[in-house]
């Protein structure tokens, strides 16, 4: 039997630990919203396994009405037009009695969650989970190591995206 | 962990699962505290404390154990940016794949130590023989003394027993000082065991010459230790001689042909289960794996790799987004070295 690395639910979280940590105000520090996303499901081709698609209605996922001041609302990642094999569920945070005070939660930065400083266990018992392994995916052929100049796949903006978003740095 | 709860509050986010509300933690991965090997007794252990866990709490219990990262081959579609469709590998956990290298290793061990004890059986009888062929002058004349057959036939088996039961003590005593020096500890009982062990080995291997002794007789010493080939003509090629040399002593040639297709049958088979493991188990000795990083070798059956949850969600026609399932998944150390 085999596990898909990715089989741990995931929760993103909108917004960059980097802007977090320079919030200024009480407002920049809310959280208005996050999405959990679900498991990739795979089908099987010639030698290995290919990501089932998944319908995401993305205008309902993303369309939570999260203002930016001046710049309007805001806009969905230019990545999640990419296919997407995870299934989204956006949580916006719901008003208040005081719609200028959302009933939000307020991040406080803590630190950054670093897998290599996790309790090291022996290399051959080390299971390939999101939680101890930083998300990628290495180049399995001439042509994808090319395309990725040698480097591993990394998860982008898109949520719902093969590669998920872990914890992970 | 103190923070879940805020995010799972129905009245403060949208879209919040009940169930999920109600087990919120997807994986919780357990190790057991102290040494344990794969050996039976540890995995007998594992697998009752997994037991107990599903037993008492009512999870899933994937029991990782020996699992190891094995390369899964991912076609991935292209993106809408551009990005063309890609040939990726990721590292999935293949499960019990050090146990059964372990169990290959020790089948392997195995039937190297019944190949090891059948070439020294040969090789003690040819040397037994060898023994009692040089000895026919002397064996002639303790049966021209009056020794009877079965007293000759004692003689050489009792002195064979001795032989080997000396041997055996030599070997014991040499064994623990030289596994010190290569960090090997063998059991003690084990090693008692090879002293009757080597003791009947001897014993069984000087049944034959034995036998031969017993029907010793005077005239025996003016008798060629090897056959006259009886030739019609004499060799004329050095093919022709050493053909001939080779039917002199047809017992001890059967014996050398022995030893020799035994070593290459050896020899064939750990190159078989070399190959077959695809030189994944590299440094095996004697049962001491020192890699168990094992190939992707094709696919099994059709949704029989995939994670139970995959499995379950499809078949409830559940949603894709996370559901509250808990799972724990307990991982053992390993100590393959």
């Amino acid at each position: 039997m085999r596990l898909d690395p990715s089989a741990a639910a995931i929760v993103a979280a909108r917004g960059d630990a980097a802007q977090l940590e320079n919030a200024g105000n009480l407002f920049d520090r809310q959280l208005p919203e996050f999405f959990s996303t679900g498991a990739v499901g795979y089908l099987p081709t010639g030698n290995g396994l290919a990501p089932r698609r998944v319908d995401v209605d993305r205008t309902a996922v993303w369309n939570s009405g999260v203002e930016r001041g001046a710049e309007g609302w805001a806009d969905m990642p230019e990545e999640a037009a990419d296919p997407m094999f995870r299934g989204i569920v956006g949580h916006r945070a719901i008003a208040g009695e005081n719609a200028q005070r959302r009933n939000a939660l307020l991040l406080s930065p803590v630190g950054r969650f670093d897998v290599t400083r996790l309790p090291a266990w022996s290399e051959l018992s080390a299971v390939p989970m999101e939680t101890y392994f930083a998300a990628g995916a290495a180049p399995g052929d001439e042509a994808a190591r090319t395309a990725l100049r040698g480097h591993d796949l990394l998860p982008n903006a898109n949520f719902g995206g093969f590669l998920g978003q872990a914890p992970a740095s | 962990m103190d923070a879940l709860p805020s995010f799972l509050d129905a009245s403060r986010f949208t879209n919040i699962d009940q169930a999920w509300t109600a087990a919120p933690i997807s994986v919780i991965r357990v190790r057991l505290a102290g040494e344990l090997g794969l050996d039976d007794t540890s995995r007998e252990r594992v697998r009752l404390v997994a037991e107990q866990i599903a037993t008492s709490t009512g999870l899933e219990v994937d029991i990782m154990v020996g699992s190891s990262p094995t390369p899964m081959p991912i076609a991935l579609d292209a993106g809408t940016h551009g990005r063309p469709a890609l040939a990726l590998t990721q590292s999935w956990a293949k499960k019990g794949v050090a146990v059964s290298i372990v169990n290959a290793v020790d089948r392997k061990s195995l039937l190297l130590f019944v190949l090891i004890l059948a070439v020294c059986t040969l090789f003690v009888t040819n040397a037994t023989a060898a023994a009692v062929q040089s000895r026919r002058l002397e064996l002639a004349v303790l049966s021209c003394l009056g020794w009877r057959p079965a007293a000759l036939y004692r003689h050489i088996i009792v002195e064979s027993a001795l032989y080997g039961l000396v041997a055996s003590l030599l070997g014991v005593a040499a064994t623990l000082p030289v596994g010190s020096l290569l960090g090997l500890r063998p059991d003690p009982r084990w090693l008692l065991v090879t002293v009757p062990v080597t003791t009947a080995l001897a014993v069984v291997a000087a049944l034959g010459p034995a036998r031969r002794a017993a029907r010793s007789d005077p005239a025996a010493a003016i008798r060629p230790s090897a056959l006259v080939p009886r030739r019609s003509r004499p060799p004329r090629s050095v093919a022709a001689l050493a053909l001939a040399n080779v039917t002199r002593l047809p017992g001890r040639t059967l014996l050398g042909a022995a030893s020799l297709a035994i070593g290459v049958c050896a020899l064939t088979l750990l190159a078989a289960i070399a190959v077959a493991f695809q030189g994944a188990v590299v440094g095996t000795l004697l049962g001491d794996a020192v890699s168990v990083q094992a190939p992707s070798r094709g696919l099994p059956r059709r949704g029989a790799h995939r994670p139970a949850r995959h499995r379950r969600r499809r078949r409830r026609r559940l949603p894709q987004h996370p559901r509250a399932r808990r799972r724990v998944r307990y991982a053992a150390r390993l100590r393959l070295a």
